[in-house]
């Protein structure tokens, strides 16, 4: 009984005076960790706020768009009504800024004069002529974009002040710029243009609507695809597989191929399906079919995590009452585990919609104008749209860039908002 | 549940569907183009005026390297091989043996224009006036030791006054594509190996020792003074202005939309300018092409339209529209020639390479 | 003080017989009953190589409530889940031995688990009820198993088996609310109506009440009572009182051995084994 009252720990002294004496020291530690936890998540709190700051501040003006206002006499010696495809509406753009300033006359002077409107001008003097045959003889009013030159001094990119040499726009450019302004010709517009149509060369042209359509359908074949072969592969691994060796290779290498690089993806949609079963090249099929092959790996994986995370219980509830295995995993073990793998699912597209590299060997990265229709349409991407237009020497084309990279981190968190909007739903459910 | 596994199987057979379909009705209505990223800027323009102007599909260009868009172009006849590729280099005989082989029978050529490759620097700093001898031993790996002929030596050169006496005394620092950038290889070419060409004896290597020729002028040197800063000639530009001491090594283009910015260097005397380059004097240029498949003419639609609209004066002309997107035309005479052969279509033989 | 009680015969109360040794493990006690529902020969089971029951033998009647007890690790709840063989799904476990239902041993290689498990129902320690609704929970079983062709069958079914549970009036508004809002006790309770709708003719508890406060464990002990009527109930339990309480019959485990059996009323009483003795009177180390 003597050995009850002895003390287990060595040293003398009450427990409560040791611990009060380490309790500083412990509160220290744990103040310190506090510190370099907070401090981490300031650091990249602060990248990614530098981010946004340089991307939006790059990229914000893109979303404007500048206008001009020309008086264009539709003159019936340029158009004739009966081939309105065949008239050379430059011209008519040309004599209209040409009416404004009547003392141009020298090539060159005329040549700068003609460049202060985008060569979309004359599109879209035709396509108005197409939708308004009964203007052609009178003058009419049409608002044009200006060349991404002029629109680039309006948003204040280009200093007025350095030498005229060392500037894309000369003094005489400037006063005509100036002058229009003053006559109220120009004007800031939202830029429906960059959400409607497809890539130009033309900063003042460019649209992002080519390649969201071109993501879409590249997205909708890997979603397509993915998420039923993935899912089936998770459960079939997880719950019906034997446990032997052969089984064990099969997770090794999904493992292996969730770290091999996109491009080596590239390389083997362009031997398989372009090479072998002589698919078309940049289609948003065979683009759907690699990403698919890309994303795949992570799909099993986060699904089998998810079903392995179903609780035992509810397998004994559903086995005890007499469920075969496929019923047990149908009715109870799918429907616990989904939220898991519909996250894995579209954490896997996120990734596939910032995904360029495998895309490049099977002809996605190129420059196309008309908006894709279908799956087997030539077409692009968003990431692949960002990479282009940062490759291209017009200095507007930089706003662009920044542009439709918040285009694509918006798609992100669209998509990574449902991932979670999803989750609460199902978990709601049970 | 059973809903969603229902749609989702259905789904995917539609879409393998959709595969049989592709392949079943593999007829091409669009131009397919691949080849030079450095041609792309300008082909890609000459697309779209031609997709506006014209009913036909905008042709799909792909940026894929002269080398990779050869590959590709030769492979064979048929829509899944591309109709024009283009090129920063003038077809090997070799290169144009393979598409023989391969079924590509008759290629024709046309030539575009001509591309510039400047060496520019920041305008807060002085004009820089090099000659391609200065450039070798600025950037080439190993360099000749003075005196001693036959002799190399690593670079030991820091600064540029070290190299030539007329030059500042301010650190060499260059920026310039990596090695798989089509720009690098075309200066590499022209630059690297003028430069190397005014010691005597490497010029004799070229023809008795090729590889070691090759390795000399083509070897960069890794200490430093070299930067690779990416394909990005942006990217460049705007470390140049921010760096005022260095130089850079990009495409005329860039130079040509940043001249707020960045000027170029004299070489061998002559400044990057259009009239420069187009006249044949600046050193630093390149001609560039494209190669027509005559098979694919008369099968895709749209195809000589294209070429028409290519080789009008509205597109390639000394006031045309790719001239503003940095473009340098031929002389006239070059364009009237070139202008023939797309509309006889006449193909390219294995002697004209000669 | 230990010393006299492992050498000698302490216990020897004057008109009984000796106890039996603690180092004799095999069964004493009526281990067989007339007409069995269940008759286990020579049952054992090893997980992988390391044995966790073996050599039991032991019969279980019809309409009668027989209780496991022993202490952890026992393997009490490894033979109860023998008989509706749920120790399959566990991996590296083999079971030798035969149990015969209906004169068919269930072990045999051409036994379907599907129609026994419908034949012998079970409930768990922790209530586990399926993450969907009261009525859901209750249906699902008979509509597995093709009990029930049409809504109002379901409908009838499940309003039986909540009322047999005791459970219809606490859940009677709220059948579309999930089976994992209810209380702990209303859980365990739906998980026994889930098992009795089946309508199977045993059921086994393991532990049923263990995560329960008395009250609950109270409610559950008078269902088991009057279930007691019309099923076999083999029920696995720490709690001594609730075995003497419900059960007819006892079955004490030790360290893998079955070492006595017989009615409750004797194992309490007058148990026929050293081992049982030091366990019911709290000697047990």
């Amino acid at each position: 009984m003597n050995n009850l009252n002895k003390r287990a720990v060595p040293g003398n002294g009450r427990t409560i005076d040791i611990v009060k004496k380490g309790l500083n020291k412990r509160y220290r530690k744990e103040r310190r960790f506090r510190v370099f936890g907070w401090a981490a998540v300031m650091i990249s709190l602060g990248f990614l706020f530098l981010l946004f700051i340089s991307i939006i501040s790059n990229g914000y003006t893109a979303f404007q768009q500048t206008m001009v206002r020309l008086d264009v006499y539709l003159d019936t010696d340029v158009i004739d009504k009966d081939d309105l495809a065949g008239a050379d509406y430059a011209k008519l753009i040309h004599e209209a800024l040409l009416s404004v300033y009547p003392d141009v006359t020298k090539y060159n002077e005329k040549r700068k004069l003609y460049e202060l409107v985008s060569t979309g001008a004359a599109y879209r003097l035709r396509d108005f002529v197409a939708k308004n045959r009964h203007a052609i003889g009178t003058t009419i009013q049409i608002w044009v974009p200006a060349d991404d030159d002029v629109d680039m001094l309006i948003k204040g990119h280009i200093d007025r002040k350095t030498p005229q040499s060392r500037r894309r726009i000369n003094d005489r450019q400037l006063a005509w710029v100036d002058h229009l302004i003053s006559r109220g010709q120009v004007k800031k517009v939202f830029n429906m243009t960059f959400f409607t149509s497809g890539d130009s060369r033309e900063p003042e042209l460019a649209g992002i609507w080519g390649a969201v359509c071109g993501s879409f359908y590249t997205l909708i074949v890997t979603l397509v695809l993915s998420f039923p072969i993935g899912g089936a592969a998770a459960v079939y691994l997880e719950e019906f597989a034997p446990k032997n060796r052969w089984t064990d290779i099969i997770e090794v290498n999904i493992n292996n191929l969730a770290a091999v690089p996109s491009i080596v993806y590239g390389l083997l949609g362009l031997a398989v399906f372009l090479n072998f079963f002589g698919l078309p090249r940049s289609v948003p099929l065979v683009g759907g079919l690699v990403l698919t092959l890309m994303t795949l790996p992570t799909i099993i994986i986060v699904g089998r995590s998810a079903l392995k995370a179903v609780s035992p219980s509810i397998r004994e509830a559903g086995l005890s009452i007499g469920a075969s295995k496929v019923q047990l995993v149908a009715h109870h073990v799918l429907p616990q585990a989904l939220p898991g793998m519909l996250t894995g699912t579209i954490i896997g597209m996120a990734q596939a919609l910032g995904e360029t590299a495998p895309l490049l060997m099977i002809g996605m990265v190129a420059f196309i104008v008309d908006i894709p229709a279908g799956f087997t349409d030539p077409s692009t991407v968003l990431p692949v749209q960002i990479y282009l237009w940062a490759d291209s020497p017009e200095r507007a084309f930089l706003e662009k860039t920044s542009a439709a990279i918040m285009v694509l981190l918006l798609f992100l968190m669209i998509m990574n908002a449902t991932a979670v909007f999803l989750r609460r739903i199902f978990e709601k459910r049970q | 549940m059973k809903k969603m596994i229902v749609i989702s199987i259905v789904l995917v057979y539609l879409s393998i569907l959709g595969i049989a379909q592709a392949r079943a009705g593999a007829a091409r209505d669009y131009i397919s183009i691949v080849g030079s990223s450095t041609v792309y800027p300008f082909a890609t323009v000459v697309a779209e005026n031609f997709g506006k102007k014209t009913r036909f599909k905008t042709p799909k260009i792909e940026s894929t390297g002269s080398g990779g868009g050869h590959k590709l172009f030769g492979s064979g006849i048929g829509v899944a091989h591309p109709d024009i590729t283009n090129s920063s280099a003038r077809i090997t005989k070799s290169q144009l043996e393979k598409d023989f082989k391969n079924g590509v029978k008759e290629v024709v050529e046309v030539k575009i224009g001509y591309d510039g490759i400047v060496v520019a620097n920041s305008r807060q700093a002085m004009v820089f006036r090099l000659n391609r001898k200065d450039l070798f031993l600025a950037l080439a790996k190993q360099v000749p030791v003075a005196g001693n002929k036959g002799a190399l030596q690593q670079n030991p050169y820091k600064t540029w006054k070290q190299i030539n006496a007329l030059l500042p005394d301010v650190k060499i620092e260059v920026f310039g594509p990596p090695p798989t950038s089509g720009t690098r290889d075309a200066f590499v070419e022209m630059a690297m190996e003028g430069g190397a060409n005014t010691f005597t004896w490497i010029a004799t290597l070229k023809k008795t020792d090729k590889k070691r020729y090759k390795e000399i002028c083509h070897t960069i040197r890794e200490d430093g003074a070299y930067i690779e800063a990416g394909e990005n000639d942006n990217l460049i530009v705007d470390k140049l202005s921010k760096s005022p001491d260095a130089l850079g090594i990009l495409g005329f283009s860039f130079l040509d939309q940043n001249t707020d910015k960045i000027q170029g260097s004299f070489i061998d005397g002559v400044q990057p300018t259009f009239q420069a380059i187009s006249d044949g004097f600046y050193p630093v240029s390149r001609p560039l092409f494209f190669y027509v498949k005559k098979a694919h003419v008369d099968t895709i639609p749209g195809m000589r339209e294209y070429l028409a609209e290519f080789t009008s004066e509205t597109a390639w002309g000394d006031d045309g529209y790719l001239t503003t997107k940095g473009l340098i035309p031929m002389p006239e005479k070059e364009r009237r020639k070139y202008k023939k052969i797309v509309e006889e279509l006449t193909p390219l033989t294995l002697d004209d390479l000669n | 003080m230990n010393q006299e009680q492992t050498t000698g015969h302490p216990h020897i109360r004057p008109g009984r017989s000796p106890l039996v040794e603690r180092t004799e493990r095999a069964t004493v006690g009526q281990t067989t009953v007339e007409d069995p529902r269940i008759s286990c020969k020579n049952v054992a089971v090893y997980y992988d190589a390391k044995k966790a029951i073996s050599n039991i033998n032991l019969d279980i009647g019809r309409n009668e409530v027989i209780a496991m007890i022993g202490p952890s690790g026992c393997g009490k709840s490894t033979f109860l889940r023998c008989l509706n063989r749920m120790n399959d799904t566990i991996e590296g476990c083999t079971v030798s031995g035969q149990i015969f239902m209906d004169g068919k041993n269930i072990y045999d290689s051409d036994v379907d688990v599907v129609p026994l498990r419908a034949q012998v129902g079970m409930v768990f320690q922790k209530p586990n009820p399926f993450p969907k609704s009261i009525y859901d929970n209750i249906a699902y079983g008979a509509r597995i198993h093709g009990l029930v062709q049409n809504r109002d069958e379901t409908d009838e079914l499940v309003v039986g088996s909540l009322k047999r549970a005791g459970l219809w009036g606490e859940v009677k508004d709220r059948l579309k609310m999930s089976g994992t809002s209810l209380s702990g006790g209303q859980q365990q309770r739906l998980c026994i109506a889930r098992a009795i709708a089946v309508n199977p003719e045993v059921i086994l508890m393991d532990e049923p009440c263990s995560s329960l406060d008395p009250i609950a464990t109270a409610i559950i002990e008078e269902l088991i009572d009057e279930l007691k009527q019309d099923y076999t109930i083999v029920i696995v339990t720490h709690s001594m009182q609730q075995a003497s309480r419900i059960s007819h019959r006892t079955a004490y485990f030790y360290q893998g051995d079955l070492v006595e059996v017989g009615s409750t009323d004797q194992v309490f009483l007058n148990p026929l084994h050293q081992l049982t003795e030091d366990y019911i009177t709290g000697r047990f180390e």
